[in-house]
Formats: structure tokens, C-alpha cells, sequence
């Protein structure tokens, strides 16, 4: 059974006091929100746990900016998205170092930044590989509406809630959702060629 | 009708559809309270008079800054007073 939500407005206050009990209360009733967006961007348990933390520090030390604008909620998946995309940035520029740096050094091991390979652990058994095509093709999708397709169809939010977090309207959201899935039929027919 | 190629799509990007949602561990907020533990110990650890020391250099350098510039642009607005003084007293630049 589902813990209840808890008083989020009450907990913004204590942890604007520095309570970190109830920080873990937030941690508790948020983590897997958290978790499953940022697993849905950097492709990778460890990583996902990284961000997950990297967060929840921030919130602890930024809440005071919280102006309570948007839902508590709302405003902690916004920087899970941004700390993911730092993170992928992050790797990126790691790899090219490594790129640089394995001109002069054969030991120098390859960073994976997203794996092509990569099964998200929820995907059902008979949806694995073609999901690995799906999340190749999101990739290449233009920011904003790999941003609408990963909180309406991999983090499975309401319209309401990602418009939200994505600071636009519905009717907006709607839109990036049809470009985003007209793109990807094109690179999934691309896929479907090379096959 | 759909062709293969068009049902293979389609079931590819309903290959998400019934994702479960995966669950962090709980343990998660230990490493998140000794990470907080830690940044906290390291702004601590920073010595006062190392902070001072780092505002007295910064405001050494304004001020060295400030008085150099005020400087120059007085040594500029002499030369041109003087120069004009030769101008005028030696009327150099006439034709007579």
C-alpha cells in the first residue's frame, strides 16, 4: 500500500531549518520520482543513484530558493532533469578527454556515456530489445521534445504535471509530443532499414 | 493495411508502455547525509583569518587598481594642458 503523500509545504519549512529528518521524509516520498527520471536520461543504475543524491544534496542546500511557484514536486524534477543533463555533459566531455588522451595512451579505457545496449530494468521481458532502438532513437530527438517524451511516456506524468515542470502549456506540450513522435518514427524507420 | 515495417514501429514506441517504476534503496539517504555532513565540515573548515586574508588582497588590488587608473588619467590631462600652453604661448601652428 502506498505511504501517504506527506505535508510538503510543512516539510519545505523544516527543511529551510535544516531538519534532515525531514529531508529523509522528502528523500522517502520523492526517491523513485527522482530516481526513474534520472535512470531515463543517463541510462545507468550507478549513475541514476549519483543523481539521485547529487539532488537531494542541492535541495537541502538550495530549498530556501524554493519560492513555492510550482509544486515541491515539480521543482525537484527540474533539477533532476538539469543535474542529468550535466551529468551527460559531464561524460561527454570526459570521453572526449579520453578520446585526446587515448591518441597518446592505449591504456586509457572508453567511458560509456549512454549505452546502446542499455535494458531499462522496467521494460517487460518481450519489449527489452525494441526498447533499446526506442531509447537510441530518443537520443537524437531535439532537447525539448526528448524532455516531453520522457516525462509523459518513460516517467509516465500526468500532461498537467510535465507541463509544469517543462514551463509550458498543455496545448504546448501536446505539440512537442506529436513533432517528438513523428521524428522518431522517422529514425526508427532509418533503424528498421539498417536492420 | 500495415505494413511490417509500420507495425514494427509502432510496437517499438509502445515498447515503454507498462514501464515499472524502479526503486531506489533507502540506504540511498545515508550517503546523502555523510555527503552533507561533509560539505558542511568543509565550509566550516576554511580558517577566518584565511577569509581575511583573501578580502584584504582583494581590496589591495581595487585599491592599487583605483589609484593607478586615477593616476594616469591625471598625467594625461597634464600633458594636454601643457601641450596646449606651448600651443599657445609659441603660437606654433600660425601662419604668420
Amino acid at each position: 500500500m502506498a505511504s501517504p503523500q506527506p505535508d510538503y509545504t510543512l516539510l519545505t519549512a523544516q527543511i529551510q531549518q535544516g531538519d534532515e529528518l525531514a529531508l529523509e521524509k522528502l528523500f522517502l516520498s520523492l526517491k523513485d520520482s527522482v530516481f526513474n527520471v534520472a535512470i531515463g536520461y543517463v541510462r545507468n543504475t550507478e549513475d541514476a543513484e549519483e543523481i539521485l543524491q547529487d539532488v537531494f544534496v542541492e535541495v537541502f542546500h538550495s530549498i530556501s530558493t524554493f519560492k513555492g511557484d510550482s509544486s515541491l514536486k515539480t521543482w525537484i524534477t527540474r533539477i533532476a532533469i538539469n543535474k542529468s543533463l550535466d551529468y551527460i555533459k559531464f561524460k561527454k566531455r570526459k570521453k572526449r578527454f579520453a578520446f585526446v588522451t587515448s591518441i597518446f595512451s592505449k591504456e586509457t579505457g572508453e567511458v560509456r556515456i549512454h549505452g546502446s545496449d542499455f535494458n531499462h530494468p522496467g521494460v517487460v521481458m518481450e519489449n527489452k530489445e525494441k526498447s533499446q532502438y526506442l531509447f537510441e532513437a530518443i537520443d537524437k530527438l531535439p532537447k525539448k521534445q526528448c524532455d516531453a517524451f520522457m516525462l509523459l511516456k518513460i516517467e509516465q506524468m500526468s500532461q498537467r504535471e510535465a507541463a509544469e515542470v517543462l514551463q509550458i502549456n498543455e496545448k504546448a506540450l501536446e505539440s512537442l509530443m506529436q513533432r517528438a513522435k513523428e521524428n522518431l518514427r522517422k529514425l526508427l524507420s532509418e533503424v528498421y532499414d539498417e536492420l | 493495411m500495415k505494413t511490417r515495417k509500420e507495425i514494427w514501429i509502432e510496437q517499438t514506441l509502445q515498447s515503454t508502455e507498462n514501464i515499472q517504476r524502479i526503486q531506489a534503496s533507502e540506504h540511498l539517504f545515508t550517503d546523502i547525509q555523510s555527503r552533507l555532513r561533509t560539505s558542511i565540515r568543509n565550509i566550516e573548515m576554511v580558517p577566518a583569518h584565511k577569509v581575511w586574508l583573501a578580502a584584504a588582497s582583494i581590496a589591495l588590488l581595487f585599491a592599487l587598481n583605483f589609484t593607478t587608473l586615477t593616476y594616469s588619467s591625471q598625467q594625461k590631462q597634464s600633458t594636454v594642458h601643457t601641450s596646449a600652453l606651448t600651443e599657445n604661448r609659441f603660437d606654433i601652428y600660425s601662419n604668420s
